[in-house]
């Protein structure tokens, strides 16, 4: 019988080690989102909303050059005349 | 903006999700093949069946730190980002893997050696390993400035990698009352044990893949979102001096 407590105790182990970690990596996205929501809403009231960021590249891909040159107001940002 | 907010939810949209599906198959699998087709061990009974997730977590975690290794020495060559971010993002799943084998362990040596603990030399150099890298997530933390934190951890990370060839090495180099599965001769398994082992190493594999593929996703997006706060900070301060 304590063969099996013990047998119980490593997998209990093992699940709440892995699915708590799942539990935390999906919270951390949730939190993320909440705060580009935030990010988003705090641009919107400056009148400058997602066209500053939207169809920006990746981040190691250029995307720096391409907001420089919005945020310089050489590049129109998508919508913009 | 939406872009983002994708990328931090849905790190590789159906690719991903094929992933998790074939690693909970595969786990599926393994636990069948631990609890019914691997035979009961004699001496150990039941218990030797967290042998073959202890060692399949062990094995995972030292993927994820040859992987931190790779990914700072990628950095201080490239400068790149991307290698930074899979670094610190195999750096914490290896610690969640390190821990489990760590307690996994423990539980095994109460019922083998009769006692949780023993400061012999393959448990002290992996409790040594899992310290590294959580002092490594805790120097991350530590320093604001991205480029900065980036090299000091790269270094740290290829420093911190040297103790785990020792890890491997501990139970040859010095006496030790851990067993060793992989020796000079071989391995030192029943062949019927076989299918349990490597089905185990292999779900265990995949499940570390899934877990790095979304840690690495979520790290991408929260390196992104920070420099977007930094520059919408300098945009709108920017307006207000100039209006």
């Amino acid at each position: 019988m304590a063969d099996v407590w013990y047998l119980a105790l490593a997998y209990g182990i093992i699940w709440l080690g892995l699915f708590g970690y799942l539990f935390r990596l999906s919270r951390q996205a949730r939190d993320l989102g909440q705060e580009l929501n935030l990010l988003r809403e705090v641009l919107a009231t400056e009148g400058r909303d997602e066209p500053l960021w939207e169809d920006a590249p990746e981040f190691d891909e250029g995307a720096e050059a391409v907001m420089e040159e919005r945020l310089a107001g050489s590049r129109p940002a998508p919508g913009e005349a | 903006m939406k872009g983002l907010l994708r990328t931090t939810l849905e790190p590789m949209g159906q690719g991903h999700r094929l992933l998790g599906a074939v690693a909970l198959t595969l786990i599926l699998a393994a636990l069948v093949a631990v609890f019914i087709q691997a035979p009961t061990e004699r001496h150990l009974g039941d218990v030797q069946r967290i042998f073959y997730f202890h060692v399949a977590c062990a094995w995972t975690a030292s993927l994820s730190f040859f992987l931190v290794f790779v990914g700072s020495f990628a950095y201080l060559r490239t400068r790149k980002t991307r290698w930074d971010v899979l670094a610190v993002s195999a750096a914490e799943v290896g610690v969640v893997f390190t821990g489990i084998a760590l307690l996994t362990g423990s539980v095994w040596a109460k019922h083998a050696w009769g006692t949780w603990w023993e400061w012999e030399p393959r448990l002290t150099t992996t409790l040594l390993l899992w310290l590294i890298y959580v002092a490594y997530l805790m120097l991350r933390s530590a320093i604001p400035e991205a480029s900065r934190r980036a090299t000091f951890s790269a270094v740290f990370g290829i420093v911190g990698f040297v103790d785990v060839p020792i890890v491997f090495m501990s139970i040859r180099w010095w006496r030790s009352i851990h067993p060793a599965v992989v020796t000079g001769k071989g391995m030192d398994l029943d062949v019927a044990m076989y299918p349990a082992f490597f089905l185990s190493l292999a779900a265990f594999s995949l499940v570390f893949v899934y877990l790095l593929v979304l840690r690495t996703a979520l790290e991408r997006s929260h390196q992104r979102l920070e420099e977007m706060r930094r520059r919408a900070t300098f945009h709108l301060g920017g307006e207000v001096s100039h209006g």
